[in-house]
């Protein structure tokens, strides 16, 4: 069988067995096995030992469980409250400040959970419910709950980041650097909507004065509430900047961070010995089902590299005869139709192997190829009417809330997000210049 | 008769899936410690361990590899769900029933391939190349026994959507079976 004709078997079994909602993980694995056996024989299960070893001893996808780990016990750790307080202690009596607060400290909370459904749920269980009471505008509530949750796949330390790292051999640190300077513009951008937003339609968020129920602040009560915010600061910054410095690698930054957030919530008074337990749980699980996808697509991806297919894309690529960037244009689209079925990882491990090495031969930078698949994600996941994400923001919205309203509710939000985009295509240089600078 | 042997046999494969599943999770902490340890050690301590590498990726290994089938067990792997949640029960039955399968053929074959690679690694003494080298073997026991545990939990799952098909009502009660869907 050609490869061409494989590849189209291969995106068929594919197609039907996504349908049938099978474990994602294991029909890659299985349908790369049972076509590879029917062409090549019983030689091709030698790929399961080799990959088998390769996705769990490496030492980068072991940052995985230690930030989700970490997140779990900082989303219980009170921190998301913590910060939250203090910021609206700061910005309060500006206009749509709750909807910034959630920008800011959704994305930092996102940041730390790193994945997109885990973010939007957390963001939502902390942030939408004190939007809704104060008479905030729904769907400006739910717009930017999606957002700042979103953000927390672009904003290090994140799990797909790590995943491409890992999947093309490419520096975890140089792609969280890459990352860095995208996120905060992209935070600035969506701080600067919802301000011109609510100062022209100011029904959208009324001011907290105009509420009875904000109790005023002995200066006591100010000072723990900002020392709070900053402490969950301080740590966000500890385990990036450990990393950045080079003192521990991401993984082990990943374990300062747990210490960290048990430190913290024992200054919170939050700590329970129990907290370690229940956060060990979600843990294990989401890590369970993070690496048998890894695997299962590894799996897939080293069967359907071992048959060629990178020489299929690459003459593809070449016989289409277009200029560079109108390829990387094709991934892009391909990636965004992609993500309107499929989920971040499963994105992440299937096309960073494949295209990343085509990028670097048309002469550009893999990170900046990285960052951009991870804005293009980003995007794909919340674009409807299938965006994955989207589903997640109709768990925690009002039960009236309909399919509709979350449409409207996120687009503003996502043009912000294709911007960004497409401002990182164009100047590299919004992604490549902290990572020269700061690594040379 | 024939039913309350299924049931026993579901009962059965749920105790020990969730038993394990639990016991993964305990090391979890155990883990995010030892990774804190090293670094401690090395900048502290300023005497970096020889053991902390490979034990913290063995026991990545166990705790992601054996919490497969628990994961399964509370239909926590993620599936493409926009057709599946469209279509009536009987019709997700005979879903779960390919997808299930296609999920224990690959299951199979890594509990095939893991067991020549143990009788490999008892019989040249394999170890990881690191300056401690331990044993790879257990590693080898530990995939097969987390992918039989996976595969005895699809394999229940199965029969259950095969008994509901059949008879038209569920083999377990609601609040003992799991559920389909998230």
């Amino acid at each position: 069988m050609g490869i061409e004709l494989l590849t189209g078997v291969l995106l068929l079994c594919i197609l039907i067995f996504f349908a049938l909602g099978a474990p994602v993980g294991l029909a890659l694995g299985g349908i790369a096995m049972a076509i590879g056996y029917m062409t090549w024989g019983e030689g091709i299960f030698n790929v399961i030992p080799t990959t088998l070893e390769e996705t769990f001893f490496s030492f980068i996808l072991l940052a995985i469980p230690l930030y989700i780990y970490m997140g779990q016990m900082l989303t219980k750790s009170g921190i998301g409250d913590a910060m939250f307080n203090a910021s609206q202690l700061i910005i309060g009596r500006v206009r749509g400040s709750l909807a910034i607060s959630v920008i800011g400290v959704c994305s930092m909370i996102g940041a730390m959970v790193g994945i997109i459904g885990a973010g939007i749920m957390t963001s939502g269980s902390i942030a939408l419910r004190p939007m809704l009471d104060r008479g905030y505008n729904r769907r400006l509530a739910l717009g930017v709950i999606m957002a700042g949750g979103g953000l927390g796949i672009l904003i290090p330390p994140s799990i797909p980041m790590i995943m491409f790292a890992a999947a093309t051999q490419n520096s975890v640190g140089r792609m969280f650097l890459g990352a860095m300077v995208p996120a905060l513009l992209t935070i600035v951008l969506l701080i600067t909507y919802v301000v011109i937003s609510c100062q022209l339609n100011p029904d959208r968020a009324p001011l907290d004065k105009d509420n009875t129920d904000v109790e005023p602040r002995t200066p006591k009560q100010k000072f723990v509430i900002l020392r709070d915010g900053l402490s969950a600061l301080l740590l966000i910054f500890v385990v990036l900047g450990s990393i950045i410095s080079g003192i521990a690698t991401p993984t082990e930054s990943g374990a300062i961070g747990v210490v960290g957030a048990i430190l913290l919530a024992i200054m919170f008074k939050r700590f329970r010995p129990a907290m370690f337990q229940s956060a060990g749980f979600q843990t294990a699980t989401l890590v369970s089902v993070a690496m048998w996808i890894i695997f299962g697509a590894s799996v897939f991806s080293n069967f359907h590299l071992l048959m060629g297919v990178q020489s299929m894309v690459a003459d593809i690529t070449t016989g289409l005869n277009l200029p560079p960037i109108m390829i990387i244009i094709i991934f892009q689209l391909i990636m965004l139709l992609l993500g309107f079925i499929i989920d971040e990882f499963i994105i992440v491990l299937m096309c960073a192997p494949l295209f990343t090495p085509i990028a670097v031969s048309l002469g550009y930078d893999p990170i900046w190829f990285g960052v951009l698949m991870i804005l293009n994600i980003l995007i794909a996941v919340q674009t409807p009417p299938y965006g994955f994400a989207l589903f997640y923001l109709k768990g925690i919205a009002p039960p009236d809330v309909g399919m509709g309203e979350i449409y409207r509710s996120v687009t503003p939000f996502i043009t912000l997000n294709l911007v960004v985009l497409i401002l990182c295509m164009v100047f590299p240089e919004i992604v490549l210049w902290l990572p020269n600078k700061v690594m040379g | 008769m024939f039913h309350t042997l299924l049931r026993g046999l579901c009962h059965g494969v749920d105790f020990i899936v969730t038993l394990t599943g639990k016991a993964a999770a305990y090391l979890m902490p155990v883990l995010a410690g030892i990774v804190a340890y090293e670094v401690f050690a090395r900048y502290v301590l300023d005497s970096p361990t020889i053991w902390a590498y490979d034990t913290s990726l063995f026991l990545f290994g166990y705790i992601t590899a054996l919490g497969g089938a628990y994961a399964q067990q509370k239909r926590a792997h993620i599936n493409v769900d926009i057709l599946y949640l469209k279509v009536p029960a009987k019709a997700k039955s005979v879903f779960n029933l390919l997808g299930f399968a296609i999920g224990i053929f690959f299951l199979i074959i890594i509990v095939k391939i893991s067991t020549g690679k143990l009788f490999e690694a008892l019989e040249y003494d394999y170890r990881r190349q690191s300056e401690w080298a331990p044993p790879m073997y257990h590693f080898w026991v530990m995939m097969i026994i987390a992918c039989s545990l996976f595969i005895a939990q699809l394999v229940r799952d199965t029969l259950n959507d095969i008994y509901y098909l059949a008879t038209g009502s569920p083999l377990l009660k609601q609040k003992e079976g799991t559920h389909h869907g998230h």
